[in-house]
């Protein structure tokens, strides 16, 4: 009984047990199922959050590549780019914009401190915003706005900017500055050598004609002199013709200095001898000015005409002492100079070794207008009494004509400084030859070739007058002929250079064919151009420039005749 | 002790050796150093640039070291482009051997019983920092790679070492497509090597393991099917299916090795509370060609291992680097030893490319070195080796930081 009892109570609590087993079986495998629910969710969360980080580094990577395309795009600029928004202030400017302008976004944060700094004149200032204005009324977005200013930039030069502004789609602006300084003042050189090259060819031309004029009245007024004794009424009358002749054969020198004809005699010297005798020179004439000279040591040699040069460093010191009415500092420099191709004279001239000649006045200064105009033949700011204005343009030609060039500095109220750059020479220096002011006789035989009726009848005469026989042609070719028939009698020949028909250079090569060793001596009212330089340099024995006087003439032909075949 | 180290990222090999060598010299501020650690992204020639090492650093000094995806110094975590970096060590107690077995890729197990059989000669003995070619096949199109077992190479290095030695250090990798690694090995380089340096001096090398895992529902599955490194079934059903059937898509199946999942093995209370150091983890190298069974980067599990699928979880990665680089410094400092260098080995899969974190978990590292002024070089490596649980294992997606105190 009490087994049964216990039987059955143990029957049944192995029943609430298995009951139990089973609940916690169930248990067990919904908590199971909970956990890899709870797993599977946290390891779907996860893998998809994994894609999203990634998928946002990927954008992260393609917007930092598009941020490097950006910077290397605008901050390499070779312009400078600015971005401004519609409420006029500066949202960005790229480095080169810095490197142009100097202004930094600090700088020109607001529109108004961007006007303010680039254009302190108010004048300027006013019209450049008009312009804005008027072309943001004018252009529609995306339209580009162009315009060019001169811009004041942070460190107070001034720059020249080409300006491209846009509205973009948000009414922000982009602009584009470029700076065209180098350009602008390039273009302004390029049309100033035409302009000079062309009034240089007119000139010459005006001078050849004029020379050969006064080589016709100078010719006869020698000859009237020979005749007359210096008791003769008419003699003193004569002599101040021939002075009157003289001031117009230097105003035609000055015109064909400026018309870049040539050098006469060229010779290699020293800058500072040319600079320093002339300089003395003028100290000696002008006590109303203090002179300062410096020379430097070890000057490099230049090959020059140094007449010619004289002429340059006498028309700068004249103007500069004109620059100075109320008296001043006149100050002369030599130097030695490299010219390379970044320097800003790269594009005058040809790089290389230049000796530098600084003239510096303390004058009245020049304005912006002037100095585009000083070296323009007859352009003057002075009184008619003081000069035609020739100096300066002649010095412009003499120097072009060197191979060298002029550079100039002037403000208004402080003085001028112009600098004359002369390549140097890798020769060796010369001593300077004497003249003689007497007429030195011969009596060879001349052939004298001239297509100026004028020239060759006065030239014949004089001459004659020097005791030489004289034969005439008055074209190339004739005279070829002439020479053809007489070579073995004829020692010299005169022979004009710009000649219609067969011309001065043809006419040399045609007498050297006949004889080799025919002495010439070359004569034009036009200065030694490359034409006569090249004759001179294949072989003809001299130059000599009309109108000339019966000595220098007698001078140079007896010269010719002496020297060696 | 003079610790310098030396990093480059350019293509050209020789300089780059060159260069991260004067690097650390300038930086250690020596020009004897006894010591080199060295490695080399898998996109330079780890030959030319162990030889631009020696141009600077001279023949007579041991370099050891070798392939590795990436780079992590005091001031850069690379790689990408063609990281490499040296760390010269001059100490006057420092005393080095270094020992080397190739053919590891023909028999692991025998490999390290040939090793050990060489280190027993040494009377050296604080540490051994060991570094093995990972890789015994590459991967193909089709087919995962095939790694070198850690587990049977520390098996067989067991076997024969009479020494008990802590064993620390790494299976070498050179880049994400698994090509084919250099080793350092002291004076010359070689290929499917093991190198053993044997470390003693008046220095302590402590060190922390980094993880980032946790269960991910906490239910224990049964490996049913399992040969050398391939599982092919679980739960009695294909490997690749229950992977399948917990990520919902069959995604995962283009990542090799599997980003999220690992397969964790718990060696303490199988229901006590949870806790990383407890875990060895091993991470699924990916689905095999016949799509039902997947790869394992250790072929050390057997049949009827109860494990649990392990979670990678980015941000505990970063948490862990960062806990535990503190708590071994501060630990030091606390017991007033001064840390004099620093050298992590770290799981190729912690960089933030790989585990898709904003930040990378080396950082955090780098960062306790920094704020410590302690010289750090590291690596990312396949294989992770340390002691866990009373003996050295291989790791996987751990970090390693050794701590070198005096």
């Amino acid at each position: 009984m009490k087994n049964d009892i216990k039987h059955r109570h143990l029957k049944s609590e192995v029943k609430e047990l298995r009951e139990r087993l089973a609940e916690l079986q169930k248990e067990i495998e919904h908590y199971k199922r909970v956990a890899a629910e709870t797993g599977k969710k946290r390891l779907r969360d996860i893998d998809q959050l994994t894609r999203l980080v990634s998928e946002l580094k990927d954008a992260k990577e393609a917007l930092s590549k598009e941020k490097e395309k950006f910077k290397i795009l605008v901050e390499e600029s070779p312009f400078g780019v600015a971005l401004i928004g519609k409420n006029a202030r500066y949202k960005y400017v790229n480095s080169r914009f810095t490197e142009i302008l100097g202004y930094t976004l600090d700088d020109i944060s607001t529109g108004r401190d961007w006007w303010g700094k680039a254009y302190p004149d108010k004048e300027k200032r006013t019209l450049a915003m008009s312009m804005w204005v008027e072309d943001l009324k004018k252009f529609g977005p995306g339209e580009i706005r162009p315009r060019t200013f001169s811009v004041k930039c942070k460190d107070g030069s001034e720059k020249i900017i080409n300006f491209r502004s846009v509205t973009l789609s948000n009414e922000d602006q982009f602009v584009i500055y470029e700076d065209v300084t180098k350009q602008k003042r390039i273009e302004k050189e390029l049309i100033q050598a035409q302009k000079m090259d062309a009034i240089g060819t007119l000139a010459g031309g005006i001078a050849h004609d004029f020379n050969n004029l006064l080589m016709g009245i100078q010719g006869r007024i020698s000859l009237m002199l020979m005749d007359l004794s210096p008791g003769h009424p008419h003699f003193e009358e004569l002599k101040k013709i021939e002075e009157i002749i003289k001031t117009a054969s230097d105003l035609t020198s000055q015109l064909l200095g400026f018309a870049r004809g040539g050098k006469y005699e060229v010779k290699v010297v020293n800058p500072n001898s040319i600079v320093e005798k002339s300089f003395k020179m003028f100290g000696r004439t002008r006590k109303d000015i203090r002179i300062h000279e410096k020379y430097c040591e070890d000057a490099w040699p230049i090959e020059v005409d140094p007449n010619q040069i004289e002429q340059v460093l006498l028309n700068l010191y004249i103007n500069g002492w004109q620059a100075m009415p109320s008296g001043g500092d006149l100050y002369v420099e030599t130097s030695n100079v490299t010219i390379d191709t970044d320097n800003s004279l790269g594009y005058q001239i040809q790089p290389g070794r230049y000796v530098k000649i600084s003239v510096t006045d303390t004058g009245i200064g020049m304005d912006e207008k002037t100095l585009g105009r000083i070296f323009e033949p007859f352009f003057t700011t002075k009184e008619k009494q003081r000069g035609v204005g020739l100096g300066l343009a002649s010095v412009y030609g003499i120097v072009k004509n060197h191979g060298g060039t002029v550079e100039v500095f002037s403000e208004e109220g402080k003085g001028s400084t112009f600098n004359v750059y002369l390549p140097v020479s890798n020769k060796k220096m010369e001593e300077k030859g004497a003249f003689s002011e007497k007429i030195i006789e011969g009596s060879e035989k001349i052939l004298l070739i001239d297509d100026e009726g004028e020239v060759l009848d006065v030239g014949r005469r004089m001459l004659e007058k020097m005791g030489y026989s004289v034969v005439t042609a008055n074209s190339g070719e004739k005279g070829v002929q002439l020479y053809e028939k007489l070579a073995t009698d004829i020692d010299l020949v005169i022979l004009d250079m710009i000649m219609p028909g067969m011309g001065g250079g043809e006419t040399f090569d045609s007498l050297r064919l006949i004889n080799s060793s025919v002495k010439v001596l070359l004569s034009s009212g036009y200065s030694v151009e490359s034409q006569a330089q090249n004759i001179l340099e294949r072989g003809c024995n001299g130059f000599i420039q009309k109108p000339f006087r019966i000595e220098d003439l007698s001078l140079m032909i007896r010269k010719v005749l002496d020297s060696a075949s | 002790m003079k610790v310098g180290i030396g990093y480059c990222n350019e293509e050209d090999v020789f300089l780059s050796g060159m260069k991260a060598a004067r690097g650390a010299l300038e930086e250690a501020g020596t020009r004897n150093p006894v010591l080199a650690f060295a490695f080399c992204s898998g996109g330079l020639d780890a030959e030319v640039f162990f030889k631009g090492l020696q141009s600077t650093l001279g023949e007579n000094i041991p370099i050891v070291g070798g392939s590795a995806i990436g780079i992590i110094t005091n001031s850069n975590i690379s790689y990408k482009g063609y990281p490499a970096a040296v760390a010269v060590i001059d100490d006057p107690s420092l005393r080095a051997e270094c020992f080397s077995v190739g053919n590891l890729d023909a028999d692991e197990r025998a490999a390290g019983r040939k090793l050990s059989r060489k280190l027993n000669s040494t009377r050296l003995g604080k540490l051994i920092f060991l570094l093995y070619d990972s890789l015994k096949t590459h991967a193909t199109a089709d087919s995962p790679p095939i790694l070198n077992s850690s587990a049977r190479l520390l098996q067989g290095i067991s076997e024969e070492l009479k020494k008990h030695l802590p064993i620390l250090g790494a299976g070498l990798i050179g880049d994400y497509t698994f090509s084919p690694t250099k080793q350092f090995c002291g004076f010359f380089t070689g290929e499917q090597t093991i190198i053993a340096l044997v470390l003693d001096g008046h220095f302590t090398c402590y060190h922390r393991i980094m993880h980032g895992c946790s269960p991910l529902d906490g239910v224990y599955h049964i490996i049913t099917k399992v040969k050398d490194d391939v599982i092919f079934e679980i739960d009695g059903k294909p490997a690749a299916d229950v992977i399948d059937e917990l990520y919902g898509n069959p995604g995962w199946r283009n990542e090799h090795p599997v980003k999220l999942l690992t397969i964790g093995i718990n060696c303490k209370d199988k229901f006590g509370e949870f806790h990383e150091g407890n875990y060895v983890n091993r991470l699924i190298t990916g689905v095999m060609p016949d799509g039902k069974s997947i790869g394992i980067f250790e072929p050390d599990l057997e049949e009827g291992i109860e494990f649990q699928f392990m979670l990678r979880d980015g941000q505990m990665m970063i948490e862990s680097a960062r806990k535990n680089s503190k708590r071994l410094v501060e630990e030091l400092k606390s017991r007033e030893k001064t840390p004099l260098f620093a050298l992590y080995i770290d799981c190729a899969g912690r960089t933030a490319e790989f585990s898709q974190t904003l930040t990378e978990e080396a950082a955090e590292v780098q960062k306790t070195c920094n704020e410590h002024g302690v010289p750090l070089l590291g690596f990312y490596s396949g294989v992770e080796i340390a002691p866990l649980l009373g003996r050295s294992r291989g790791l996987d997606w751990t970090g390693v930081l050794i701590i070198w105190a005096r």
